[in-house]
């Protein structure tokens, strides 16, 4: 009980008043997205703000279902339950999400590369790239349109922030923030 | 030709495709969990309708919020409607946001950047 205390204690200090860890179904996303933007759309001011929170977990809940090499169970024959962590919170009259997953080592490169790339572009570069991205035809076999980290990028208020921490020979475990 | 109708989800906004009206009708939210599933339908619909008629047909889409995936679709569709409207099919989209909602507004306008076809951005009055 006191770990999970200790637990509460630190997400608190860090201003994250919503975590969630573990497999990682459309249902969860769903839930959480819903619940997150209805007590926004009620405690915020400006109403569209409890919106674009949401649009940036809806992203980033997918980019974990995306690319988490941490595979908890086949749920169906297509698809695999991805799990990752989550967090929401604000600090500093900000809001900001957090996102963690395992990923492959051999996939660490491309991934910083692809941060780095977007974090050097400007909201004008990045709509261009949003744009051009988005004439390309979907990949039907894995679903996946490539727009979604670029749109968290034009969307969020600072640059990203990233961290990669090894773990063993072949996984590391791949941090990312983004600041609304 | 029949109508296309499907009713709206949590997830995913009601269609109503009406070829007699030359209408074509979305409305609600849309980030499906498979964006190709429930396109494929949509964009089987509009290859036999749009290879038939030629009569001015209207769209009006009303879409607070979608994710990226539906929007590489959403494009998808408005580019077909785009190369009708290059065959001098009279086209024309209305994009609907709420007053305030700017985040909507630039979406519509991103479209419509990319379009030559009619596109007007119509704001709802709250």
């Amino acid at each position: 009980m006191s770990n999970l205390l200790t637990l509460k204690k630190e997400l608190e200090k860090g201003g994250i008043n919503l975590c969630y860890c573990g497999p990682i179904s459309y249902d969860v996303l769903e839930a959480i997205g819903k619940n997150i933007r209805e007590r926004l759309e009620k405690e915020e001011k400006n109403q569209y703000v409890g919106k674009k929170v949401f649009g940036l977990f809806v992203e980033a809940v997918q980019n974990i279902k995306d690319y988490s090499d941490e595979i908890m169970a086949e749920e169906t024959q297509v698809t695999s339950l991805k799990s990752g962590i989550i967090t929401i919170g604000k600090k500093d009259n900000k809001f900001f999400i957090e996102t963690g997953n395992i990923v492959n080592n051999e996939k660490k490169d491309s991934l910083v590369e692809q941060i780095k790339k977007l974090n050097s572009m400007t909201k004008e570069e990045l709509k261009v790239l949003y744009k051009i991205e988005r004439q390309k035809p979907i990949d039907e076999s894995t679903g996946r349109g490539g727009l979604g980290l670029i749109d968290i990028a034009r969307k969020s208020s600072e640059k990203l922030e990233y961290d990669i921490t090894a773990i063993d020979s072949q996984n590391s475990f791949y941090l990312l923030r983004i600041s609304i | 030709m029949n109508s296309l109708e499907i009713a709206a989800t949590n997830t995913t906004p009601e269609v109503l495709f009406d070829p007699n009206m030359n209408l074509l009708i979305m409305n609600g939210e849309l980030y499906p969990e498979n964006a190709t599933a429930f396109f494929s339908p949509l964009i089987n619909w509009l290859e036999g309708f749009l290879g038939k008629k030629n009569e001015p047909i209207t769209c009006n889409i009303n879409i607070p919020y979608f994710n990226t995936s539906s929007s590489k679709y959403l494009m998808h569709i408005f580019e077909m409607l785009n190369r009708a409207h290059k065959k001098e099919k009279k086209i024309i989209i209305n994009w609907y946001y709420e007053e305030g909602d700017e985040m909507s507004m630039e979406c519509g306008e991103e479209f419509q950047e990319d379009l030559d076809l009619q596109f007007e951005l119509v704001e709802k009055k709250s």
